[in-house]
């Protein structure tokens, strides 16, 4: 599970450049079901990368190049820094002799590249961001659903809200698959938007086109992305994120593996425990962890800023 | 602080209809000083921003009323609204010589640079990048070559000097990363000051 993916024809030299991470992103791109996606590239590896987009036939337009922290490792007093919330990153010129993390921008239609945006970046002692008149439209260039650009204004604010639960708290019972979008780093997502709930018709729509064509190329790759969307899902917090092999049956998960999804915003990596464990219920918004009928652990969420962490267990049909 | 309006009577009035048309209260334009370490004084882009991309009726009159104030009296502050009512509406190519008016008028008002380098971007111009790189020495450098005027040509002259002068972000980035990641390294006056 969660293994990288490399197609049998379709994008495979992408994938063995870069990985295949994003790939269905790409593979929409291509096909023009996304009017612009942006990428990250090492810069060693750009020119190769941009060959291929041109062999694919998408325009590029090479953005900022950034180096990463992690947050303990930046000691520099910032002025913003408590604007940034995921990325840290240290813009570099992009003739500097530094093979950094080149941000690109794509799409079939040269006229959109310029309808990219910068990235907050920290450049000197000061983080750089974005006008807010381009975060506003910014979901609009990417192809978002309109009710996804208008749920995502109202409630990504973590100072506030904790927003995944928001989007649980919008859908009806069932949650479909296509509007999974709690890997939407790993190689088995349709989408990178967060979805204005998990059910969202127009996410459905839009991405019952861009599988139809992918499974016309890559009819494995499609499998292997309803597989992994349809697996149980413990969510603390946005990028706080695990998945299991196994079933959800009312508050409970019974499982055989864990895999810690995305832990970028976690306090505490709780993968151990659970794999401690064969089953986990959550009550009250704490999670049991059980193997067999014993208790071995009980977890409650942290907060991020002032917001807590409601933890929630999903599966998708 | 507060940098100017030339007349109270000009501000008044651009701030009723401001506040007609929008519901919103207008303030004075401060300048943003890089030794104040603020990241931007200036609210009325994020605020403008939000309130048209939900009414965007309002547009038409906006652009009408601030061409009267402007014509009527301009200031940093009725150039950079219009600057802002075209960069919302993605009028790039009629907010840039906007934003050049305002860095002319005003060029320690680190808003006025930044808002010119993004609107620059937009237009895949180079020269957005040479800004947000090295926005303090555009900032030194335009007061030391005595410009009289920002435009293309100005950020031309002004980027062909910090490579003379050896001064740029891509010369010193072991000196900033060592800043980022140890919190020291950095001897430049703005960051010591009080």
């Amino acid at each position: 599970m969660f293994e990288p993916f490399t197609p049998r024809h379709f994008c495979r030299e992408f994938v063995e450049l870069q990985g295949s991470s994003s790939l269905a992103q790409l593979m929409a791109a291509i096909l023009g079901l996304k009017p612009l996606i942006d990428v990250w590239i090492m810069k060693d590896r750009l020119d190769q990368y941009l060959e291929l987009c041109r062999m694919y036939g998408l325009h590029a337009r090479i953005d900022t190049m950034s180096v990463y922290f992690k947050d303990a490792e930046l000691k520099g007093e910032i002025i913003g820094r408590d604007r940034i919330n995921t990325t840290r990153a240290m813009g570099i010129p992009f003739e500097a002799d530094v093979n950094g993390t080149v941000h690109i921008y794509l799409s079939k239609d040269r006229n959109l590249l310029r309808k990219g945006m910068w990235y907050p970046l920290i450049i000197k002692d000061r983080v750089i961001s974005q006008p807010r008149a381009d975060s506003l439209r910014f979901g609009h260039t990417l192809g978002y659903p309109e009710c996804c650009i208008s749920f995502f204004k109202s409630y990504n604010n973590w100072f506030r809200y904790n927003f995944l639960h928001e989007v649980y708290r919008n859908s009806k019972k069932t949650f479909h698959h296509f509007c999974n979008p709690l890997a939407k780093d790993m190689p088995y997502t349709y989408i990178y938007h967060m979805p204005c709930s998990f059910n969202c018709t127009a996410t459905m729509k839009a991405v019952h086109i861009l599988r139809n064509e992918i499974r016309k190329r890559e009819p494995g790759y499609v499998k292997l992305i309803d597989m992994h969307l349809r697996l149980p899902y413990l969510v603390f917090f946005e990028r706080n994120i695990y998945a299991f092999n196994g079933r959800l049956n009312g508050g409970t998960v019974t499982y055989t593996e864990v895999y810690p999804i995305d832990l970028m915003c976690a306090k505490v990596d709780y993968s151990s425990m659970f794999r401690e464990g064969d089953r986990i219920v959550v009550e009250n918004d704490k999670v049991h962890v059980y193997r067999g009928s014993s208790l071995l652990h009980i977890i409650e969420g942290g907060f991020h800023n002032k917001v807590r962490e409601v933890p929630f267990l999903i599966s998708f049909q | 602080m507060i940098a100017m309006t030339k007349s109270d009577d000009a501000f008044s009035e651009l701030a009723s209809d401001y506040s007609l048309i929008t519901g919103l209260s207008l303030c004075l334009r401060e300048t943003n000083r890089i030794e104040d370490r603020v990241l931007r004084r200036d609210h009325e882009f994020p605020s403008l921003a939000e309130l048209l991309y939900d009414n965007q009726s309002l547009i038409p009159l906006m652009k009408i009323k601030l061409a009267y104030h402007m014509a009527k009296h301009e200031t940093e502050l009725s150039c950079a609204l219009m600057a802002y009512v075209h960069y919302i509406c993605e009028e790039f190519n009629e907010s840039l010589p906007l934003f050049f008016r305002c860095i002319t008028m005003n060029p320690e008002n680190l808003d006025n640079w930044f808002d010119c380098a993004f609107c620059l971007h937009h237009l895949e111009n180079e020269y957005a990048f040479h800004i947000l790189y090295n926005y303090d020495e555009f900032i030194r450098l335009y007061k030391e070559m005595q410009l009289s005027r920002c435009d293309l040509s100005a950020l031309h002259r002004i980027y062909r000097r910090i490579l003379e002068e050896k001064c740029g972000y891509a010369e010193h980035l072991k000196e900033y990363y060592q800043f980022l990641t140890s919190g020291e390294g950095l001897q430049r006056d703005y960051l010591t000051s009080p």
